[in-house]
């Protein structure tokens, strides 16, 4: 349960309280955060359930974003990495979808810092709703990540190239950002100049200079493989038509999460084989 | 793993295997109930406990409806899921699937075998931890998010306090009744136990006060754990109101075990079979629950 662990439940008898429990209303919730946030601006609302869940309030999403209300949408179990329960329960083309939406921060952070850094962002960014993703495993902490990096929706963790020309660049997400450096140091350990990305929010990133954006994909460097446990859908803006995007284009399955991502080829030696037909 | 194929001609009439009607005689239920239903009880925390996830609370809880539906009253052949003139049977509140799972093993559907109910929620398994229709056959739709199932239903369904409040729900509720779906019965499982806790935290309404309002005939059967005859009592008079959809509310007011969404304990497990005098080994059907299931064959 995503609660303010300081604070009760709102109820009729409660009402200082904090925590609204919404029950299975996730269309009535959204909207009721959309009223909070329009209220006054020393209200932030943010709510939170399992993010494939956001079908069933997109609407009212979608007015957060039209109205400029800066709700925040904590939504977990956010891919195929919540395992067992399932197709029904796990997002593949919602990431995608909610990048489309415009005035919409879609951050996906890889560890703790990076949940701090998106945090951040959406406190911060009042007319513009936040929705961050969250997976249900735990996830290690990578060396390299930072809040300041999440700002600017992306940044790289790792590089052992020189001269803004490393021979490859892999780019990650959330959960699957360990699996790109664990690539990476493969590579490395071949000789290569590898370039690791995290690219937790494409908005933030595209809001950046020119010149940012160039320090971190330069536009010479074409040999890019990305992954993400999602939909395809859009990466190719973000890989080129020379890069690889590796991801999940069906529905998901119910087993545990280990043995998805295997079968669904979502592993270090996946990208590596990637890596290595481009560069 | 693609879908089954549909029956290629619409009027798919079954083998000479006849098929369950509620006129059939039956050995009395009164003299084991416990027997039956405690299979199913079982086979749901064992299918759960072995793979370590999903959900025991409902098929515990919801075991008797479900038997009273599946051995007395759907008209269903094991043989041919696809029948044209089944009953069609929705669990609404699908994370409470291997409930279903375990009553389409013991009526003897070939879909779900007894290797199918220890490889609950595993990689391409015909038990998915929620109920798919592609995969499993004797599964009419596939739920999951809740209050989509309750919309789905024609014929019987259950459904739960969370497919109640989903706004879904209420829009499919609503039309049900303004088009005087006679034939629609929904057991309401009315346990007070959702996925954030006791219902008292955010579900306090009156339901039968809110489906009555909306023109649903409603009954209360109160002691859903053992009312078998109050069940059986229900859907009679329910199949009998021809002109509005029908609510059975079932209260459950049994949570012994606070579960709702996670493999008990295997402390609690062994507890579980010592407190209900259950001396079968995890995965066993009796053989006398096998033979009576078999009698309608």
């Amino acid at each position: 349960m995503t609660l303010l662990k300081m604070y009760g439940n709102f109820q009729k008898d409660t009402p200082e309280e904090r925590n609204l429990r919404f029950g299975v209303r996730e269309h009535g919730m959204g909207a009721i955060c959309n009223g909070i946030a329009h209220h006054s601006p020393g209200l932030i609302p943010y709510c939170a359930t399992f993010f494939v869940f956001t079908d069933y309030m997109r609407a009212a999403i979608r007015m957060s974003a039209l109205s400029q209300a800066g709700v925040i949408y904590v939504m977990t179990h956010d891919s195929i990495g919540l395992g067992e329960d399932g197709p029904t329960h796990q997002p593949i083309e919602h990431l995608a979808s909610l990048r489309a939406m415009p005035n919409v921060f879609m951050l996906r952070p890889a560890d703790g810092n990076e949940t701090a850094g998106a945090y951040k962002v959406a406190i911060l960014n009042r007319n513009t709703p936040s929705i961050i993703a969250l997976s249900r495993q735990k996830l290690t902490q990578l060396p390299g990540t930072s809040i300041k990096g999440v700002e600017k929706g992306g940044y790289i963790i790792s590089d052992n190239s020189s001269g803004n020309n490393p021979d490859i660049i892999l780019i990650g997400t959330g959960s699957e950002l360990e699996i790109a450096a664990k690539a990476a140091d493969e590579l490395r350990k071949a000789g290569k100049a590898v370039r690791v990305v995290s690219l937790v929010s494409w908005e933030l990133f595209d809001n950046q200079s020119d010149a940012y954006k160039e320090s971190v994909l330069p536009s010479g460097v074409s040999a890019r493989v990305s992954i993400e446990a999602g939909s395809t859908f859009g990466w190719e803006k973000i890989v080129g038509s020379k890069g690889k995007a590796i991801g999940i284009d069906r529905f998901g399955a119910s087993a545990p999460a280990g043995r998805l991502y295997k079968e669904f080829g979502l592993t270090p030696e996946a990208v590596v084989a990637a890596a290595k037909e481009l560069c | 793993m693609g879908p089954p194929n549909p029956p290629t001609t619409v009027f798919d009439f079954p083998p000479p295997l006849s098929p369950v009607s509620s006129s059939l005689p039956h050995a009395p239920v009164e003299s084991f109930p416990r027997a039956l239903t405690g299979v199913s009880e079982f086979l749901a925390i064992d299918a759960v406990e072995k793979a370590n996830s999903g959900h025991p609370g409902l098929p515990m809880g919801c075991a008797p409806m479900g038997h009273v539906l599946y051995d007395e009253i759907m008209r269903y052949n094991r043989k041919n899921p696809y029948w044209f003139n089944r009953d069609r049977f929705v669990l609404s509140a699908g994370h409470g699937c291997m409930l279903q799972y375990a009553l389409l093993h013991l009526a003897g559907y070939d879909s779900v075998q007894e290797d199918d109910l220890k490889n609950f929620r595993q990689w391409r398994s015909r038990t998915p931890g929620h109920p798919e229709n592609f995969e499993t056959p004797g599964v009419e739709v596939t739920t999951g998010p809740l209050g989509q199932g309750i919309a789905n239903a024609v014929g019987y369904a259950i459904l739960g306090d969370g497919c109640q409040m989903e706004g879904v729900a209420n829009e499919a509720c609503s039309l049900a009744r303004h088009w005087g779906l006679g034939k629609l019965i929904a057991f309401y499982d009315d346990n007070h136990i959702s996925i954030d806790g006791d219902t008292e935290i955010a579900f306090t309404e009156n339901v039968e006060e809110h489906f009555k309002g909306r023109g649903w005939h409603v009954i209360w059967i109160k002691i859903g754990n053992t009312g078998y005859d109050e069940i059986r009592a229900a859907i009679k008079e329910g199949k009998g109101v021809k002109d509005k959809p029908t609510l059975i509310k079932v209260t459950n007011n049994a949570n012994l075990y606070n579960v709702y969404g996670s493999a008990l304990v295997a402390m609690e497990v062994d507890a579980t079979r010592k407190n209900l005098a259950w001396p079968h080994e995890p995965f066993h059907v009796p053989k006398d629950v096998k033979r009576y299931w078999s009698r309608l064959v």
